[in-house]
Order: structure tokens, then sequence, then C-alpha cells
């Protein structure tokens, strides 16, 4: 573990003097974490993989700046540019919504797709919209906690509150999800 | 509110000792059933709610993290040389060091005078290896810089790429190192990049053309990749090519003449 730490404050260190292969060691560290984090934000897989590249892009830009010396610092860090890049893409949605050409194309690529994958596709539709239907602090917490696996503590530092705080909402979250999730089914 | 707290807590610690126990391969039946009702339904219906959140955030396709670390390697690569280029520039117009710069400037002047033709094919055939690769980047770099208009810029490209992919053939076939070979790639993709870029805001000008050359292009570079042994790079260049070729505009459509009344309704042979 401790290993880990140093590797990765070294990588850190190392990506900042533009060295490519300790960036892209990053890259591959965090890509899963924060690729799932940004598909259960925005509607399409097209959406999660351009917003997962422009996370990535504005970290290249922004790495000197970075302070954190270890992956949950590196992954706070990278969390708090997905969540803008995700929100941009929202807000860019509802002002400008999809054409319906890329409607087409994503059913054509359903219909295409075996049937697990189209199970996967619905399911995963349900959860984002169930979890649109949190408040946003709610659905932080949960996708903190089980998307990127963060300790209470750091999730209570990325929403801005204490534990205690952060164990309310998360109760209520779950709950809320839970029952959201519940009624879709029945 | 105390047992608010009280039920609140008991619910977080029911729930994170059935996390573990489900990641150890308890079901959660197996993990629920100890506990007393109504906490074991609201662990049961929170545990369901946190194995489908878990679910549906898909992992990405691997082609496509394949495909981005590429794009990153470029971006940081192309930051550090930047940064180099700006360092370089300062050292090279501070007073003490400009006389010592003129001078090698002049030097190597001098020798390419001296070597001719041959100094230009030295550094055609260089990889990033030698120090002559980075006078040919320079030279690319001019050479777009210079072309006086768009189309020119689009031919200097279009004749880039064949020289860069022979670049990344010969260094993967030489064994080059990875890092070596994916700048190539880069280098290749960032051209062909441009080049679409320009025949994506050619043809929203009304001119096809450039659509149409950058097209059999890029079914140039696809065929010779696949002429290649299969490798992580060719793999990334064949992805980086296709998205590219995905980016550009379909072609309009050829407008075929109306047809005369005479064509649509010929006489009827007598």
């Amino acid at each position: 573990m401790h290993q880990v730490a140093t590797g990765v404050a070294s990588a850190i260190q190392r990506a900042k003097a533009n060295d490519e292969d300790a960036f892209a060691n990053l890259y591959r560290l965090t890509v899963r974490g924060v690729y799932r984090y940004v598909s259960l934000r925005v509607p399409t897989v097209d959406d999660a993989e351009e917003v997962t590249q422009e996370v990535y892009m504005a970290a290249v830009g922004g790495l000197v700046a970075l302070k954190a010396t270890n992956e949950a610092g590196l992954y706070a860090w990278l969390y708090q540019i997905a969540r803008h890049k995700a929100a941009d893409l929202l807000r860019q949605r509802y002002r400008r919504p999809v054409e319906p050409l890329s409607d087409t194309a994503a059913i054509i690529d359903k219909a295409a797709a075996p049937q697990d994958m189209l199970e996967r596709e619905a399911d995963r539709d349900q959860v984002r919209n169930a979890l649109e239907k949190l408040t946003p602090e709610q659905r932080e917490v949960l996708l903190c906690k089980y998307v990127l696996e963060f300790s209470n503590d750091q999730t209570a530092r990325q929403v801005g509150k204490n534990v205690n705080a952060v164990n309310q909402l998360h109760h209520r979250a779950l709950a809320s999800l839970a029952r959201l999730l519940g009624a879709d089914n029945g | 509110m105390n047992t608010h707290r009280s039920d609140q807590s008991a619910f977080e610690s029911a729930l994170d000792a059935c996390l573990a126990r489900m990641a150890a391969g308890a079901t959660s039946d197996e993990c629920v059933a100890g506990y007393p009702e109504p906490l074991r339904t609201e662990v049961r219906n929170a545990l369901a709610a946190v194995y489908r959140l878990r679910q549906a955030g898909g992992d990405p396709e691997s082609g496509y993290v394949g495909r981005l670390e590429y794009r990153l390697w470029g971006a940081v690569a192309a930051r550090g040389e930047q940064q180099r280029a700006w360092l370089g520039l300062g050292a090279f117009l501070r007073p003490r060091a400009l006389g010592r710069s003129m001078a090698a400037v002049v030097l190597v002047l001098l020798v390419l005078a001296g070597t001719g033709v041959g100094a230009v094919q030295a550094w055609e055939g260089s990889l990033p290896d030698s120090p002559l690769y980075a006078v040919k980047t320079t030279i690319e770099q001019v050479n777009v810089a210079t072309a006086s208009s768009e189309a020119e810029k689009l031919d200097v490209r279009l004749r880039q790429i064949p020289q860069q992919l022979s670049d990344f053939i010969n260094a993967s076939r030489a064994n080059r190192p990875d890092p070596m070979v994916r700048r190539l790639v880069t280098r290749v993709t960032e051209t062909l990049t441009h080049a679409v870029d320009q025949a994506i805001q050619a043809q929203a000008s009304g001119d096809a053309e450039p659509n149409r050359r950058v097209r059999n292009m890029i079914r140039t570079l696809k065929n010779r990749l696949t002429q290649l042994p299969e490798g992580p790079a060719v793999v990334s260049l064949q992805g980086l090519s296709e998205e590219q070729e995905q980016r550009l505009p379909p072609r309009p459509r050829p407008v075929r003449p109306a047809p005369t009344p005479a064509a649509a309704n010929p006489t009827p042979a007598r």
C-alpha cells in the first residue's frame, strides 16, 4: 500500500514534468472510476466518452496546479473536473436538445446489440433517471461512496459537509433511490 | 432525535457489515437474516439499490481506453515540447547567450550548405531518437505555416501523412521503444485531425473536394495499416483514423440533371 502511495506521488511529480509515461500510468489507474462516474451522469455512452476525454484533456492542462500527492487526492481532483464537465454537457443538452438523427443512430446501435447489452443499457437509464430525481447532494454522496469507492471522510470533504451530515444524507439518499428503483420496477 | 440517530447508526453499521459479507460471497438474504424488522427490509432494499448503482456505472470499452491514452500521450508530449520551446527561446534571447546562439545558427547553416541534399535526406529518414528529428518536425510546421492558401495547406498535410506513416512503420519494424512509436502515432493523428478540420470547414462553405481527398487519404492509410502485423500501436492508429473518418460530413450527392420532357416521355416508336 505504501509502495502504491509512493508510486502515485512520484508519478504525479513526473507527470508534472511532462513525463508521458507517468501521466499514462495515472490515467490507467483512474480512468475506469472516472468513466463510471461520468456514465451515470450523462445520457449516452458517446456522451460519457466525450466527457471523460474532456476531463483528462483538462487534467493535462491543469496538472501543474495539482497539490495532491496520493491516489485519493488525485481522484478527488479528477472527480471535481468530471463533475463540472458533466454539468456543462447537461446544461448544453438542456439548451440544445439532441438532434433526432443521433436518436436514430442510437436505436440502430441498440438493435444490433445482444439482449443482455440492451438490458444493461435499460438498467443504466433507469438508475440514471432515479439519480436525477435525488437532490444534488444526495446524488453526489451515493456516487462518491459506491461508484468512486470514497471513504466517508473523503465523501464528506468532496461534498463540503461533516461526516455526520454525510451519513444522514447517505441514509436518506439510499432510501429514496431504493424507493425510486422499486417504483420503476413495479 | 436520539432514536433517529440510533436508527441511522444501526442502519449504517448493518449496511457496512452486509456489503463486506456480500463482497466475500454471501447472499443479501443471508446477510440480513440476523437483523430485526423493520431494519431487515430497509437494509435489504438499500443493498439492492447499491448493487444496481454499482452495476449501472459501466466500464469503458478497452478500445476507447487505448485511443484516449494515445491522445493524452500526444497532449502531454505537445505540452512538454511547447514548454521546452519557450525555455529554449528564453535561453536564446538572453544577452550573454545571444552571441553563442547566433553562432550556432550560422554553424548549422554552414553545415547544411556544405552537405546540401545529403543533410536533407538525413533528416527525412530521422526518427524521434535522432537530433535531426526536431529539424524535420519544425520544417513540417513551417511548410504548413507558409502555405499561401487553405488548399495549399491541405496539399502539404496530405503529402506529410504518408511520410509520417512511413516513420511509424519504420519505427515499428525496427522494434523501437514504445514511447517513440506512440509519439509517431500521435504525429500522424494530429496531421490527419488538422486535415479533417479543414475538410469540414471547406464543406461548410460549399467545397466538397477536400472531403473527398481526405477520405481517400484515410482509406489509403487504413489499407496500409491492415498490411502491418497487428499490435497495440497499429490497432490504436486504426481506431484513431476511423474516428477522424467519422468526423467527416457525408459527401453531398451529385445533382442529377432533371430528365427532359422528351426523355421522360419518349415518343413511341412507330
